[in-house]
């Protein structure tokens, strides 16, 4: 700490930071423990430490449970957590709107037309192995970026990108992805029709390591980019003009990030289909505990976007044991009441 | 010196800004008067790089803007804008301290907490510091902002001259607040820094400026020092309503007065 007379808490000090990331992190562990030990078979904690560390005594059964079915399940879930809220954190800075969220510009809604499109058209009937596994995930993966480059497309006029315009785009991206998404489920039969429905409320119920690989790049690749965008992040919250005036620059700035923040919730609606409220949600949780600067908001925001979406799974998977509920279902239920609780309570202290 | 040779700017096929010359001079506070739409905000524009010119240069200190590195510029210049919100609750403090971005790369954070300090106290929002921004009134928020590009141009070993811009920085603030934050900038530019000022009050800038430039339509009707431009006619014809000069005793400056409005 320095010596400076500060007045009030008004230096946020670094090891308030630390205490925090720390306290997160501690939250994260459990939830990696719990979530492989929670389940239709109920595995103890220290069982599932044995069997992490590989000291020999879990048995196989309890080992097999964790090791291929419910770790990547959980990386899986953890991975898509931070993803989405990260996502979620910047994307509010960079439109400094605190209801902006990756499914609002329409990145979720082009990912799953093009998913249910697969689906309907049969494609991955047409083609054998490995590349027809691939095929859903990569569909909604191309209909997230393609959907994110048509709407900066349309916003853009001469490298400025004008956020109205921006979020007015992706309102009427959403309304003709959700249109095209209904007719084609009208030309689907009912075993398709059960496959889309479940992809579309969310689940991690799909989660193998392929699909934990195919996530990795993409969630890492933006939790880790995001840090470095924290100083520009935070000078965007005055405004384009002033992160200008300090030295920015903003247009390219701001390119990297919705392609950045595109591709990771492009590659998560692939691996689980479409889970809301985590990117709206988790970073008002954050704000609210420690500010709004990106420098502490976007790793805490990873941490506890990860740990909720665990907990969210574990409840999808202990409610109605032995089946187990869509997990969009979950976040959508809980994550619903609380954002509109959050919504009085800040009309009431900022009055708009 | 931040120099404006003959710059137009174009906007929606008129001119806003129209062959304008003006120069923002070190050790001078400059104050530019005008009628809504006259092309103040403009100029601040194409003064601070914002805005390139259709025709005409603008340079810093003999350098065109263009060519001037991002950063370097930003720890040269700054630029009080109207208003600026914020819609996160980001604290006062935090606010001035992204006024230390620029130098992020060169300076340790209790340099920049120092900065910022002196900042907050300097634009007396210091006991505003732990406060959440948007909790602000308009004026204290205008303050604030003041203190953030203080933060910015703050810099003990550099050399360089320091510029800033401030478009209608009294627009929000008390009588009390109005003299501080034009005295301040007053002596700022007694310290060598370069001020310009866009002001509504034509008393502040008889009060406090060096030089009164008067804009209209996009053009410069006149510019010197105040006893010279703030004449009854010149700004009569600037604001287009008739004003009254005369002269203030205790400061030996123009006290300028409109005559009552005239309805039809």
């Amino acid at each position: 700490m320095t010596s400076l007379p500060m007045p009030n808490s008004a230096w946020k000090g670094r090891s308030r930071h630390a205490g925090i990331l720390t306290l997160l992190s501690l939250l994260s562990v459990v939830a990696v423990i719990a979530s492989l030990g929670v389940g239709a078979s109920a595995i103890s904690p220290g069982t599932v430490l044995r069997t992490l560390l590989h000291t020999a005594d879990a048995s196989p059964r309890d080992a097999a449970i964790v090791l291929h079915l419910r770790l990547p399940r959980t990386l899986l879930g953890f991975g898509l957590g931070a993803a989405l809220a990260v996502s979620g954190a910047v994307m509010q800075g960079l439109f400094r709107n605190p209801l902006a969220d990756p499914g609002l510009i329409g990145v979720s809604a082009g990912g799953a037309m093009a998913a249910v499109a697969v689906i309907v058209l049969g494609v991955p009937a047409l083609l054998a192995g490995t590349v027809g596994l691939l095929a859903l995930p990569l569909a909604a993966f191309a209909g997230s970026l393609c959907t994110t480059l048509a709407i900066q497309r349309i916003a853009s006029d001469d490298g400025r990108t004008d956020v109205s315009t921006l979020l007015l785009a992706g309102i009427a991206i959403n309304a003709i992805a959700g249109a095209v998404t209904g007719f084609l489920i009208f030309g689907s039969d009912d075993r398709q029709l059960r496959d889309i429905t479940f992809w579309s409320m969310g689940s991690l119920g799909g989660a193998t390591w392929t699909t934990v690989l195919g996530l990795a790049p993409f969630a890492l690749g933006a939790v880790f980019a995001a840090g470095r965008w924290a100083g520009v992040l935070d000078a965007l919250l005055l405004g384009e003009r002033e992160a200008g005036l300090l030295g920015f620059d903003v247009e390219p700035a701001k390119r990297r990030i919705v392609i950045a923040t595109a591709a990771a919730v492009g590659a998560g609606v692939a691996a689980a289909g479409v889970i809301g409220f985590v990117g709206l949600v988790v970073p008002h949780l954050v704000r609210l505990m420690a500010g709004a600067g990106h420098r502490l908001l976007l790793p805490a925001s990873a941490l506890l976007g990860g740990t909720l979406m665990l907990c969210a799974d574990m409840l999808a998977r202990t409610v109605v044991i032995p089946a187990e509920l869509p997990i969009g279902l979950v976040t959508a239920l809980l994550g619903g009441p609380f954002f509109l609780w959050l919504l009085i309570r800040q009309r009431r202290s900022f009055p708009p | 010196m931040i120099e404006a040779e003959g710059v137009s700017l174009r906007r929606g096929g008129r001119f806003v800004v129209d062959g304008v010359s003006v120069a923002v001079r070190p050790g001078t506070l400059t104050a530019v008067l005008g009628p809504n739409g006259a092309g103040k905000s403009s100029l601040v524009r194409l003064l601070s790089g914002e805005a390139s010119p259709d025709f005409g240069k603008v340079a810093l200190d003999g350098r065109d803007l263009k060519r001037w590195n991002r950063h370097d510029l930003a720890r040269r210049r700054a630029v009080l804008s109207q208003s600026v919100s914020l819609t996160f609750p980001l604290s006062v403090a935090e606010v001035v301290m992204l006024g230390r971005a620029p130098h992020r790369a060169r300076s340790t954070r209790v340099e920049d907490m120092a900065a910022a300090e002196a900042s907050l106290k300097a634009a007396d929002v210091w006991h505003l510091a732990g406060r959440a921004y948007p909790t602000l009134s308009g004026g204290e928020r205008q303050r604030v902002q003041f203190a953030r590009v203080l933060a910015q141009l703050e810099d003990g070993g550099q050399s360089g001259t320091r510029y800033l811009i401030l478009d209608e920085p009294t627009s929000s603030l008390d009588i009390r607040h109005q003299a501080r934050l034009l005295g301040l900038a007053g002596g700022l530019a007694r310290k060598g820094w370069g001020v310009l000022a866009v002001l509504h009050d034509a008393n502040l800038a008889a009060i406090h400026a060096d030089t009164v430039v008067l804009l209209r339509d996009g053009r410069v009707l006149a510019s010197g020092d105040p006893w010279s431009v703030m004449t009854p006619d010149s700004l009569t014809a600037t604001f287009d309503h008739p004003v009254l000069v005369s002269h203030r005793d205790d400061l030996d400056r123009p006290l300028i007065t409109p005559a009552a409005g005239t309805a039809g």
